[in-house]
Parts: C-alpha cells; structure tokens; sequence
C-alpha cells in the first residue's frame, strides 16, 4: 500500500493506536525466559481466582481476560498462573509513552498498554506512518524487552485506528483506509468496538441489532427512537466509522471529577469490624491521593457488594474534606444503613472536587493541628514509601497498597504527578 | 525469593549495566540484561534487572539511595 499516496488523496489526520500484546502476560515472560512459549494466565495476587490477562500460548486455548483460574485450567491444564507486578508493569508503560511520545507532542494515553499518536503534522519527518509503527515496534524490543510486541493500527481517526490494531495482533501492522471501514467494521463485533459497552449491547441486541451491518441500515430517527439524542448520534457515526472526539494529549487531560479506591477481598467479610478497618484502609488511600493532586472534595460515597444486594450510600458535606479519618466517619455513618451478611467488594469515593487552595483556613487551633499533623504524616510517607505512618486501625492487618489499574482510570494523577518523582 | 545482599560489578554510563556478580563466594558472569523496570520506596529509586547467562536468569535490585545491591532471586533456565 503506498501511504503518501493515500494521504494525498485527502486523509485529513494520520493516527496511530499503538498497543502491547497481551501486554501483563509477555512483560511476565519478558522478566523470566523459563515462562516463554508457554501459556501464562496473570492474576492479581496469590489466592485469587480471575484471570487478569493471558498470554498469546493461553490465548489459543480460549483463555480470555476475565475467565476463573478453574475454567482457565479447564481449557489449558498446563496454564502457568503467575501473580501481576503491577509496579514492574506501570514502569513499562512508562517507557513505552516515551517511545510514543517521540513521534508526536500529540499523544493520548488511553490506557496502561495503548497509547494513540496523532502524526499528521510529524508523519513526513520519519517518511510515512509505516515507517514510524515499523521503528516504533524495534524501539520496543531494542529499549524495553526483545520479548514485548505490539500492534499498531493506521487510520484517520481514534474508532479506526484502535480497529485497524486489532487486526493487527500480534506484533502486526494495519493500516484501514476509507475504502475498507466497512468491511473491516462488519467483520468486527458490536463490543469490540471502544464506546459499545455491555448496557449497550443488550439493548442494541433487544431491538434485533447484532452487528455494524444492521446498525448502518438503522436510520438515524428510528435510533434517536430507542437511544435519545446522544447515543443516537453516536451510534450512527460508529457504524460508519466517523469519529470526532478529539485526543486528550497526555499534557490536558482535565482534572480529576472525583477520586476513589475500589477493592475486592480475598474472601468473604462477614464482621463489621473486618469491613471497617478495610474502609478505613481505602479512605486513607482515597484521601491521600485527593491531597497529592491537592484537591479536596465534599461529595462522600460508599460502595458494597457481596450477597445478591449490591449497597451505594453517599453524604454531601458542607465544607470540602481531604482527611482520611474524616473520610472514614463520613463513610461508617453510611455505612450504619448497610444491611447485607457479608461484603467482597468495597469502595470509597471522594467528588466534587475542588483545588484545596481556594478552601478557607482553619478557623480553631484543633483543627490546625490536624492539618500540620497529616502534612508531616504526608511528608513521612512520601520519603520513606506508603504506610510507614499508617492509623493504629489498620495495624496487624494486610494493608492495601496504591496500585495501578489496567484501563489507567486515573492516569492524570499517575502521569503528572508520580513520573515526576 | 532469595533477597541477599551482593557485590555486583556494573558499568555506569548513559545507564546502568550489571555484568557480573559476587554472592556466596560465587562469582557469576551475565551475558546480557533483559529487562530494567524502575520504582520508587518513597523517594528512593530502586531498579530492578533482570540478567541471564547460560544457566539462569538472575534478579538484582539497585537502591540508589544507599548504592546497595540485592540477589532478589534465581530463575535456572530449562
């Protein structure tokens, strides 16, 4: 295929979705060669039944994202299950935006292992955008991992770049010209679409839509119909390949609306006591952060899942809160209305967010106290590493550490913030 | 985990490039390093290597802070 020719014939942007394969998976087999060439299922810590990620050996066995370790073993009884680094992981990826980044001050990090380059006003300093993803995928076997590959796919926008890469896969090159969107969106399910979600789906799936096809023929009064003005519009454009949404280079991505730390347990918690320290453990974290990125947030919500009912309590504040144990009675007054016999997944959310600067001073002598108190913790803890000054509560408990989430949910804090330790 | 403290021999230059180590009286050639991931304990920045040889692949961890060097453990190739 020749790209010039093809961007003389009126592509206006030339984006590049760049993506590790497998990308937990092979960094495993990267830092041990014993694991290469043999299926790898990641799961976040011992004990812990859900696969993670799988590597390419896994995935030819049907091994997916998201299956159990018993029906993984089922299909491949010689998966190797290998606990996730996820701080070995986060340093990659570091690494991988810088190689990114070179190429254009245009990038968008989408998520721990994708990154999107916008190249159309850089593409001719390297020759074309063959050239950039061919030097690209050597940068990352010659600078991180000679084991690490990654797909990149070539398109004029985000929705048809992140399709051509998965085409791609693995360690493969696609570009998707306006000729072929159709075919390639035909032959791609409905949810392999980033914007189609599960909620989505189903109700596509309800009204007789199954696939991009059917969805094309829809017309845009019978979408506005079922979906509103919004989804509508959006789901039109998807079936025929038009995205407007414009990157969010990693240097503007908009604050943080709210900040928050989800975990879920090992096993079953049934006492109350068990469940606050594990509140409190989160509060601290969810605080801890809201103060790093100085904001402070007046919005309160408690998240609980275990028995068939899920529980969401939340207070609005009058004043705005970045003080973990202010967070923590916030949510154990919430917590009071929960009613369930056991919890195996909570988490703590902190919103409405402000700058913490424009927060009146104290105005009593306590609460003064309390501010210098948590700032010397806070200045303990970033010399020395999380939790070396942590509450009494969570004493002779496990604590749960800051860790970082595969889809990057709060990559302005990561990006901005941690890399510039 | 073997988590020792070693002596390693390593070449600072634009990076940093294990290329032999000294523990338990052993001495161990690397061939190459297949993988430096960094992180941080607070402030201090610790890097991790991965190094191998012939016979294994070897974890070491470098503390800039106190420049100490740690055998974190041994993965024997086959």
């Amino acid at each position: 295929m020749d790209f010039k020719e093809n961007n003389a014939k009126g592509i206006e942007h030339v984006i590049l979705h760049v993506d590790l394969d497998s990308f937990f998976a092979t960094a495993a087999q990267q830092a041990n060669p014993n694991l290469r060439q043999k299926p790898v299922g990641i799961v976040k810590a011992k004990g812990r039944n859900c696969i993670i990620a799988a590597s390419k050996e896994a995935k030819k066995y049907h091994v997916k994202v998201g299956s159990d370790i018993f029906e993984a073993k089922k299909l491949c009884p010689s998966i190797i299950l290998i606990p996730a680094d996820f701080e070995k992981y986060e340093d990659i990826t570091y690494r991988f935006i810088e190689i990114c980044q070179k190429y254009s001050p245009i990038y968008e990090v989408f998520s721990l292992d994708e990154c999107f380059v916008d190249i159309t006003d850089t593409e001719k300093l390297w020759g074309n955008a063959l050239s950039i993803a061919l030097e690209i995928q050597e940068r990352l076997a010659a600078e991180i991992g000679d084991y690490l590959t990654c797909s990149v796919g070539i398109s004029e926008n985000r929705l048809l770049a992140k399709l051509a890469s998965t085409q791609a896969k693995p360690d493969g090159i696609y570009y998707l010209d306006k000729k072929s969107v159709f075919e390639a969106l035909d032959k791609a399910d409905l949810t392999d679409i980033c914007g189609i979600g599960f909620g989505l789906y189903k109700r596509l799936m309800s009204i007789g839509i199954g696939d991009f096809k059917t969805l094309r023929a829809c017309s845009l009064n019978f979408l506005y119909k079922h979906f509103g003005p919004f989804w509508s519009e959006h789901l039109y454009n998807l079936a025929r390949g038009i995205d407007n949404s414009p990157m969010i280079p990693a240097n503007k991505i908009p604050e943080a609306k709210s900040v928050s730390r989800t975990y879920t347990t090992h096993r079953n918690l049934y006492k109350k006591e068990e469940i606050e320290r594990l509140i409190r453990n989160l509060s601290e974290e969810t605080a801890e952060k809201a103060r790093k990125m100085q904001l402070a947030g007046r919005y309160v919500g408690l998240a609980l899942r275990g028995d068939e009912k899920s529980f969401y309590g939340h207070k609005m504040l009058k004043t705005c809160i970045d003080d973990g144990k202010m967070l923590f009675n916030i949510c154990q007054v919430i917590f009071k209305n929960w009613t369930g016999k056991y919890i195996r997944f909570c988490g703590v959310t902190l919103s409405q967010l402000v700058k913490n600067k424009y927060q009146s001073m104290p105005l009593f002598p306590q609460d003064q106290r309390r501010g210098n108190l948590i700032a010397a913790v806070d200045s303990i803890n970033n010399q020395f590493g999380d939790y070396t000054i942590f509450p009494t509560q969570l004493l002779g408990t496990e604590i749960i550490r800051p860790e970082v989430t595969g889809y990057f949910g709060d990559k302005k804090f990561r990006l901005n913030f941690l890399r510039s330790q | 985990m073997i988590n020792e403290s070693i002596k390693v021999w390593a070449v600072f230059d634009s990076g940093i490039s294990p290329v032999a180590m000294n523990w338990r009286n052993r001495q161990i050639k690397f061939d190459k390093v297949i993988l430096k991931t960094d992180l941080f304990k607070g402030k201090a920045k610790i890097t991790h290597f991965v190094c191998t040889n012939n016979n294994a692949s070897y974890e070491l961890e470098y503390n800039h802070q106190n420049y100490l060097w740690t055998l974190r453990k041994i993965m024997p190739k086959g």
